[in-house]
């Protein structure tokens, strides 16, 4: 058994006796074991929280009116440097970016449904503050880019 | 002193058989993939690198280049891992980005609308996407090298 497949099982309890006694050795031992299996035990929870929190109040009515405000900020931003994230979208891409980007400047984080509808395929994200745009627009491919604000590659 | 030894052998040997009935009869140690074909949610995992540079799209690619090239805008598209991988509802598995970080996936349900899905990209961000089957799910990770790393999880199961 691989050592992912060691720790899933660990995590679900799946282990035999022995086989639990020798891997809670190795887990006193290896501190990177551990923090493989908090981080195991962590993926999913805050999407169960939210699935069981009541639905939020409808935030996008409040937020569309804002949106050329929005953009003109975008625009100022954008000028300040952030050209070169927004210049990785096409033209339709840019269109459709602005909603999203609205809703993660207004948020910090989409709650269920906003603002593809609650039929989207992104019920939750989290990006930790940065901005980030997600893009339904063809029938079977949805598209979530999170732009820039912030080191990409530290960890969670 | 020998038949402490036989006592201590024929120990070891009842231990042993004990575990073995017990990892049995969970049915899991060895057997991870024996779930019910139901309640396995097979992934396909592609992580592209896109860059301005001229070079063209990797064959393996021009499907999500056709889905993408109209949103997003790059010259070239080259596929730096190709997974599938095999989960069971609740299963976290792992893949690895070329720059270390690590993306986790995790099947919450599966239903007529398609599959729950927790992603976790390691210093990006987190979400929660119920994806049909077949539905790309893109995520961009960021920078690397001279351009952006891209995620595509797409689920894959027999309906």
């Amino acid at each position: 058994m691989s050592r992912e497949q060691q720790l899933q099982a660990y995590h679900d309890g799946e282990l035999s006796r022995l086989a639990r006694w020798r891997f809670e050795r190795r887990l006193r031992r290896e501190p990177a074991l551990r923090r493989e299996l908090r981080e195991l035990a962590r993926v999913g929870e805050w999407v169960r929280a939210g699935h069981r929190a009541p639905e939020p109040p409808d935030l996008w009515a409040g937020i569309a009116p804002r949106l050329p405000a929005a953009d003109a900020r975008r625009s100022a931003e954008s000028a300040r440097g952030r050209s070169r994230d927004l210049g990785w979208l096409a033209p339709a891409g840019a269109m459709a970016a602005t909603a999203g980007l609205a809703v993660a400047f207004a948020m910090g984080w989409l709650s269920p449904g906003a603002p593809p509808g609650p039929e989207g395929v992104v019920r939750w994200l989290d990006s930790g503050g940065r901005d980030v745009m997600v893009l339904e627009g063809a029938p079977d491919t949805t598209i979530i880019w999170v732009i820039g604000g912030g080191d990409a590659h530290e960890s969670v | 002193m020998r038949a402490s030894s036989v006592v201590l052998t024929l120990s070891i040997a009842l231990l042993l058989a004990a575990e073995g009935a017990s990892a049995q009869g969970k049915g899991k140690v060895e057997g991870r993939g024996i779930a019910p074909a139901g309640d396995r949610v097979p992934v396909n995992v592609m992580v592209v690198h896109t860059s301005d540079r001229e070079g063209g799209v990797d064959p393996r690619a021009r499907d999500l280049d056709r889905k993408l090239s109209p949103q997003l805008r790059y010259r070239s598209m080259r596929v730096l891992r190709e997974q599938r991988v095999d989960l069971r509802l609740d299963e976290v598995g792992t893949v690895k980005l070329p720059d270390g970080r690590v993306v986790r996936l995790r099947p919450m349900h599966k239903g007529p609308d398609g599959v729950l899905i927790a992603v976790d990209v390691e210093g990006s961000v987190k979400l929660d996407a119920r994806a049909p089957n077949h539905h790309k799910v893109v995520i961009g990770a960021g920078e690397y090298e001279d351009g952006n790393l891209a995620i595509s999880i797409e689920p894959d199961y027999e309906e």
